[in-house]
């Protein structure tokens, strides 16, 4: 990059080009005074505080929004700039809180920094001042306009860095202040309580309700909540406890953003229902118990179903090194492949299908693909509340830079309101409408043809199936009308500039048909080609936190870690690097599979790590009946959640803030898990209390596996999984510590990480494979008279899957305190369901009860209920457990169901103020 | 209308217009600016094509509607060619008078005459009243000549000649060099060489360019860009199109005050017709130079006058500006180049490639050059728009064209450049007008107001009053204009309310330089104009009503009392009927007397008493004389004087 030479104060400076004033005196090691200025933003230039003298410049200049241009020579200690920063310093006092100066309100306020830099000890300028009412309707946190300067930063948080737009600078002159649409209180307008804005704040004018004092130290880590893997800064106090979280700015994945879950959900970390003993059943109920009896009852219990009687449920929510510990235990002390993880609830369908088509089951971009593509396609997923940061670097994508958006979801999500083109297929009739889209560019030559001969396999027999799908019968069978998906097709294929991007969640995976669903997706990323390059890719985006790392671990039943499969290579492998043990050769059994099991008895144990099936799998009365018929169940977790409760052991976990570890977030970055505080209680982490299990097993067995679970450290762990992982095998605790968060794969030490898949070849080897499906019945269960509307469920921005942790945080509970579901308001006139009136809802299986809420976001004959748990009522009562029949996958998104009105029987929480 | 696909096609066109015209025909044009329009002059326009008709003379006279001709004062004006007598305040009972008086038989009618308002004599040509006489109307001279809805009027004057010229034998570069060389410099305040603004955007990088008109004419008090963009809005566009030419733009663009809706329809018109004509559009005349040309109405800011304002509203922004640079000639709309200039100045580049840089700059001043319009208004006898080259001096605006000061006042200032101008007084009423004379005045050319002050006015309440207006349309993006506009109009109201303290005026000097340092745009950085020139020509005013709580010119209210002089008056009942507070006591008679707690200071007393009596007094920095004794209130009239 070009460099530029400037004289400030009279030393030279030299910088790259295209850079500040501000920037450049920094490097020359003079600061410059600046309230508005935030390095990741774009300047405002609205404080005036940075002004210089630039020669040349008739007036003063913003040294923030000037750019450093050669021979330019600059003075920022002049009189004349002193006198100006002075003065708007004072101006600024004027309308500000006189305590402020006066001594300090104990609040961090930069403009009482610089006023005490300056001298000043007030303002000579009297005269009006605002006198603005608190808003204190956000639960997280307090507006108070009354010592805001206006410098901006909060407007361009929200309106350029998160793309929310829920503020903005409303009238003028004097008048100026920050508000809503029509100044509205927060809590009524589109804010999502993201707290981008109090982040970035420099005077306390919006803070935190509860402010964080007495901090001592900051663990920077990675948010334990969905896949994104955005970096946190956890702020301990003196007492131990983490009292705020930051957002971490050098963390590529989120890039100094967080969601309200990241910054505000925390709070379960110190929540009074932690379990902070191990359990054991004794008569029928569950008593405190030392480690060592618990880890004994235990291991009693789970040795006498050695074999395939036995199966681990493993989480994606805890570390990479407590998955591979807990499925190394599984097959090696258990002998058993039975080892699955919730990846089965929700992607395994899109892991089935890209380990069919290209070799591997990972995410084939980053989210910096999301913001430089030319178009986005958003399948079945609603990233603004299940991974709003990356939703924001998509509206980035859109808004800033002038992507083209298509979204396909029946319900009319938010980030519809960007899209260029929006389908509305019919719930199940995915397959059609791809199949449509890709007839579309073959038909129209859209086709990259070059990629279709020189990477690909079974185009011929793809295209006899494809063919059968012209726009009318696509129309027919989707509802969509055949324009709008010719034209989507046709974006897809033809971006204006870059490449495309096709995002998915669990409108495409969650059905009967979730594998030819997502091979739909792969075949129409490939005959596009758009597909390893930049800017384009395919995108299964990850519920959990380590939902990827969790698969590499090998928590699969069918492959061992690296998704190495099951065979005579692998199997020797392994035991080579295990002491030489034997181990199991057959399949295991998939989680949904293993439930039906236990109902005919053939899994009698179960060792559940960070999992709560009891609320996660469908049709929750017939997972209770088969739970509850195990002859052994073993629970860890953080909370006694539902599962434990029947558990005969429990073991008390940490969570993600008292332990080390790794995260592999949705774009294969391997991230660190760092200790914050001490584990609260007697808890341990997962990887620590999985091997004192596993020797205790081994020891009753006599097995000689106790040096096989010998770890002090999970830094160890992960050495080991790299030298058995090869896409890890370059990462280290060391290299991720001194240079952060590193995409997979990264083979060497050397290796910088992977920012996309597939540039070259595939995993399976140089053609990935096309495989054509039809469009099947487009669900197990259809409405019928009795039940008359289709059911979908998802997620909720508040609430992070069943809410186990996000029900315990009460900020986050007043702002979604209780359930409700979504009905269209015709709908609501056809059954005499009033909005907002309290509703139950049926199906063949159950029946929850909730508060009914009429949306045009509904076509008439859906509704929409979350799948969290508030007030004991839960969407999988409801659901259907039929699955897929490869990927073992239950059809959340649809079975049928009915309402009607219902006495309001349950007690509302007040929200939180 | 067939297009016109050459500069050929295009003149023979014209001289088909112009062989059509007969020079002696009779014409009336009927001023249809804004200000003769509010006087119902399309009634007057009515009337004579009515009453023609009548005549069966329809053919014979023509009628036009025509823009601004300037004299709002006297409007409506109608002009009769080829004669060209002036008529002002014309009504439509006025017209069958004209008709068979004036343009059947050549007679003058004596009473539709202006009078001059120095020599009272009665003036019968246009050209001949001195309010046009002093002035040169080489810009807006043709506002009377043309109805701003024909291409045709347009063209029988030559119109779009100097594009022809441009497109037929200049090279873009060429133009661009006789604008420079004209030393044109914008109209719209700043005074920045349109020339070499031009040139920076000529040469920034990037296959798409923008030219924009700013017609967005904030400034309340001017109104000239109104009136040409009205009046003659090819000549604005002829201007449009050749900078785009010069600088390789092939979008334009004109911004338009909501406020000015004739304006918008006028230009659009003149954009159809011009479109029709193959003056606009692709393969200009044939040239193969492409320009689209649309129109956006502004939303009402001040502050989006300012180019970077102006974009930021443009592209639907809210109307903030932004810190320069980057200059808009490097990234303006939508982030591409972009040239920017008002009304007046592209109205000035036909004329410059039509006649030339050399003839153009022989007009003006050594840094200025050509004709400046200015809008005169305030305390001077003829109001209206006037044009006269840079370089004439104040007095000759003011005296000679303005007709000097109404009511035997004596002349106190003129504030020039719009709200945040500053105000001139008596001592230098020779300056030169131009860029710099003004500016070095402590005032600026700004907009080209001119308002003109007379005795009666108070300096610090004019100060204060502009930055009232100020206060209101900053757009409080930046602190040091948000806050300090505020401010400064703060400590000037307490002033003029008698609150003033010790240390005002100082502290007004260091705010009113903090200000222009470090605010973010012109209007910031000129906001101070109107404290700092006061101060400086009028400080004593400051003094007075800080130190001894007097206004001397008597209008700050929290200072003043009336008082009616018992010597003088004669009991005649009018300011207390008029008194709206009921706070003059007395009878027929008996003397009137003002009850101090009840009086409002609404100055009626004062303006309605008679001038043979003048009984009634503004009294400032004194204490009220004690009333009269009740005894000694009845009037003992002198005799013979009843």
């Amino acid at each position: 990059m070009a460099r530029v030479n400037l004289q400030i104060d009279g030393r030279a400076v030299n910088v790259p080009e295209g850079g500040n004033v501000l920037e450049a005196a920094r490097q020359a090691g003079i600061d410059i005074p600046r309230l508005c200025y935030s390095p990741d933003m774009p300047p405002n230039s609205a404080c005036r505080l940075c002004v210089v003298e630039v020669d040349g410049a008739g007036t003063l200049v913003a040294s923030c929004s000037a750019q450093a241009v050669d021979n330019m020579v600059v003075r920022t200690d002049t009189e004349r700039v002193t006198r100006a920063r002075k003065i708007v310093l004072e101006l600024l006092l004027s309308d500000h809180p006189a305590e402020c100066v006066e001594g300090g309100n104990g609040a961090i306020c930069d403009l009482e920094v610089y006023a005490r830099q300056f001298g000043l000890t007030g303002t000579p300028y009297e005269g009006e001042r605002h006198d603005y009412p608190l808003d204190e309707s956000s639960p997280f946190f307090t507006v108070d306009l009354n010592s805001c300067i206006l410098c901006g930063r909060c407007v361009t948080a929200c309106n350029h860095i998160q793309h929310i737009g829920a503020i903005e600078l409303s009238f003028r002159g004097f008048d100026t202040k920050v508000s809503t649409a029509f100044d509205e209180p927060l809590i009524n307008s589109i804010c999502t309580s993201c707290g981008q804005c109090l982040s970035v704040c420099p005077t306390d004018a919006i803070r935190l309700k509860t402010p964080a004092e007495n901090v001592v130290k900051s663990v920077t880590t990675t948010c334990p909540y969905c896949g994104i893997g955005c970096g946190i800064r956890a702020q301990v106090d003196d007492n131990g406890r983490i009292v705020e979280m930051l957002d971490d700015p050098d963390n590529p994945s989120s890039v100094g953003m967080l969601c309200v879950k990241g910054r505000f959900g925390y709070t379960f970390v110190h929540h009074e229902d932690r379990l902070t003993t191990p359990l054991i059943r004794r008569n029928g109920e569950l008593q405190p118990a030392t480690w060592d009896e618990a880890l004994d009852y235990a291991a009693e219990g789970l040795a006498k179903f050695r074999g395939d009687a036995f199966g681990a449920l493993c989480s994606a929510k805890t570390t990479n090194e407590d998955g591979y510990v807990q499925q190394k235990m599984a097959r090696l002390v258990m002998q058993t492949n039975n080892v699955d993880h919730c990846a089965r609830l929700c992607h395994a369908p899109s892991v089935t299908a890209m380990m069919a088509a290209l070799g591997s089951g990972a995410t084939s971009n980053s989210y910096v693909d999301y913001e430089e593509a030319g178009c986005l396609v958003i399948v079945g997923s609603d990233p603004s509340s299940n991974h709003p940061v990356a939703a924001s670097r998509m509206r980035k994508a859109i808004v800033e830079r002038g992507a083209r958006l298509i979204v396909i979801n029946p319900r009319r999500i938010d980030i519809c309101d960007l899209a260029d083109v929006w389908l509305r297929p019919n719930p199940g009739t995915d397959v059609a409408l791809l199949n449509a889209m890709a007839k579309v560019i073959l038909d129209e030559d859209l086709a990259d043809r070059d990629f279709v001969e020189g990477r690909t396999e079974g185009f011929q027999e793809w295209r006899d199936v494809v063919d059968g799908y012209d726009l009318q019968r696509a129309e027919e069978v989707t509802g969509v009308p055949a324009d709008d998906i010719a034209l989507a097709a046709r974006i897809y294929a033809g971006p204006p500039f870059s490449g495309s991007c096709l995002i998915w969640g669990m409108g495409i995976t969650q059905h009967t048909q979730g594998t030819a669903n997502a091979h739909s997706l792969l075949n129409l990323a490939l005959v596009a080609g758009q597909i390893g390059k930049p800017g384009s890719g395919i995108s299964p985006l990850r519920g959990q936190n380590n939902v990827q790392g969790c698969g590499d671990a090998g928590c699969l039943p069918n492959l061992f870690p690296g998704y190495a499969p099951i065979d005579d290579k692998t199997l020797s492998r392994f035991s080579a690097a295990w002491s030489g043990h034997p181990l199991p050769s057959e399949k295991g059994l998939m989680l949904t599979h293993m439930v039906d099991e236990m109902l005919t008895g053939g899994i009698k144990a179960v060792y559940v790590v960070g999992e709560n099936p009891l609320l996660s799998e469908p049709d929750l009365h017939h997972a209770e009946k088969a739970f509850k018929s195990l002859d052994f169940l073993a629970v860890q977790d953080i909370f006694l959640h539902e599962t434990a409760q029947i558990a005969d052991v429990v073991l008390p976990a940490t969570t993600f803030a008292e332990k080390d570890g790794t995260f592999t977030n949705s774009e294969r970055r391997v991230q660190r898990v760092r200790t914050a505080i001490e584990p609260v209680g007697e808890s341990r982490p997962d990887w620590r209390i999985i091997s004192e299990l596993a020797r205790r097993i081994g020891e009753k067995l006599d097995l000689g596996v106790e040096k096989d679970f010998d770890y002090s450290h999970p830094s160890q762990i992960f050495d080991e999984m790299a030298s058995l992982i090869p896409v890890l095998a370059g990462i280290s605790y060391d290299r991720l510590d001194s240079e952060g968060g590193i995409q997979w794969p990264c083979p060497t030490p050397d290796h910088p990480g992977t920012r996309f898949l597939y540039e070259d070849d595939f995993p399976r080897g140089p053609r990935a494979r096309l495989v054509p499906f039809e469009q099947g019945p487009q669900a197990q269960e259809l409405p019928s008279t009795r039940f008359p509307l289709m059911l979908s469920t998802g997620r909720l921005l508040y609430h992070w899957h069943g809410g186990t942790m996000t029900r315990r945080s009460p900020g986050l509970m007043a702002r979604s305190p209780e359930l409700e579901v979504a009905i269209s308001p015709r709908d609501g006139e056809k059954f005499g369901v009033a909005d907002g009136e309290w509703i139950r809802v049926k199906s063949r299986r159950g029946e929850l009860e909730a508060r009914a809420v009429h949306t045009d976001r509904m076509r008439q004959g859906e509704i929409f209920v979350p799948f969290v748990k508030l007030q004991d009522h839960a969407a999988n009562f409801l659901t259907n457990a039929v699955y897929d029949p490869s990927a073992g996958i239950p059809e959340y998104k649809v079975c049928a169901v009915s309402i009607e009105r219902a006495e309001e029987s349950v007690e509302v929480l007040a929200p939180a103020t | 209308m067939l297009q016109i696909g050459s500069v050929a096609g295009l003149e023979k066109v014209r001289q088909e217009i112009i062989a059509k015209r007969d020079p002696d025909k009779p014409c009336v044009s009927v001023c249809h600016g804004t200000g003769c329009q509010a006087y119902a002059s399309e009634k007057v326009a009515s009337a004579f094509e009515q009453e023609l008709k009548e005549h069966g003379l329809e053919s014979r006279v023509d009628v036009k509607r025509t823009g601004c001709h300037g004299f709002c004062e006297s409007g409506p004006l109608i002009v009769i060619q080829p004669e060209e007598s002036c008529y002002v305040g014309v009504q439509p009972k006025d017209v069958p008078a004209i008709i068979s008086e004036t343009i059947m038989n050549g007679e003058v009618i004596q009473r539709l005459l202006h009078v001059d308002p120095s020599t009272k004599e009665k003036v019968a040509r246009e050209s001949d009243i001195p309010f046009y006489k002093y002035q040169t109307r080489q810009v807006f001279g043709n506002n009377s000549k043309i109805d701003p809805r024909s291409i045709e009027d347009y063209l029988a004057l030559g119109g779009y000649s100097a594009l022809t010229k441009a497109l037929i034998i200049m090279t873009p570069l060429e133009v661009l060099e006789e604008v420079k060389n004209a030393n044109l410099r914008g109209r719209g305040g700043g005074g920045f060489p349109a020339g070499r603004k031009w040139e920076f955007c000529r040469n920034a990088s990037g296959d798409t360019k923008y030219v924009i008109v700013n017609a967005d004419e904030g400034d309340p008090g001017a109104y000239m860009d109104r009136s040409l963009l009205e009046g003659n809005p090819h000549s604005v566009l002829e201007g449009l199109v050749l900078g785009a030419y010069a600088i390789g733009a092939s979008q334009g663009y004109f911004y338009v005050r909501q406020e000015y809706p004739l304006a918008v329809e006028n230009i659009r018109h003149a954009i159809e017709q011009a479109h029709e004509h193959g003056l606009l559009g692709k393969d200009i005349l044939g040239s193969g130079f492409d320009l689209e040309v649309g129109v956006h109405r502004g939303a009402g800011a001040f502050v989006a006058g300012e180019e970077t304002g102006l974009i930021a509203a443009l592209e639907g922004k809210a109307g903030e500006p932004q810190q320069r640079p980057p200059y808009p000639a490097v990234s303006g709309l939508w982030g591409k180049p972009t040239n920017i200039n008002n009304v007046e100045t592209w109205a000035n580049v036909p004329l410059i490639i039509d006649k030339g840089a050399d003839w153009y700059s022989s007009i003006g001043t050594e840094g200025s050059k050509g004709t400046k319009i200015f809008s005169l208004v305030g305390k001077v006898n003829n109001t209206g728009l006037v044009e006269v080259p840079m370089g004439i001096s104040l007095r000759d605006i003011i005296y000679k064209i303005g007709g000097g000061i109404p009511n035997g006042k004596r002349f106190k200032a003129v504030q020039t450049g719009g709200p945040s101008g500053g105000c001139i007084p008596e001592e230098i009423i020779d300056l030169l007008v131009d860029f710099d004379e003004l500016k070095k005045a402590g005032s600026m050319m700004g907009s080209g107001g001119m308002i003109v002050m007379d005795e009666d006015t108070c300096m610090v309440d004019v100060a204060r009053y502009f930055l009232e207006f100020l206060t209101e349309e900053s757009c409080g993006k930046c602190a040091s204009c948000r806050l300090g506009t505020k401010r400064l109009l703060e400590i000037l109201t307490r002033i003029t309310e008698g609150e003033g303290r010790e240390g005002d005026i100082e502290l007004l000097t260091e705010l009113s330089g903090g200000v222009k340092d470090a605010s973010l745009c012109g209007l910031g950085q000129t906001a101070p104009n109107p404290v700092l020139s006061t101060l400086r020509y009028f400080r004593d005013e400051y003094v007075e009503h800080i130190e001894n709580r007097r206004c001397p010119a008597g209008v700050c209210k929290n200072l003043i009392n009336f008082y009616i002089d018992p010597e003088l008056c004669q009991a005649c009942l009018i300011c207390m009927r008029q008194c709206p507070g009921g706070a003059i006591d007395g009878s027929k008679n008996v003397i009137h007397i003002i009850d101090q707690d009840k009086c409002t200071k609404c100055h009626v007393c004062f303006d309605v008493c008679p001038h043979r009596f003048d009984a009634v007094r503004v009294i400032s920095g004194e204490p009220v004389p004690t009333p009269i004794a009740e005894d000694k209130r009845v009037l003992v009239r002198a005799k013979g004087k009843k």
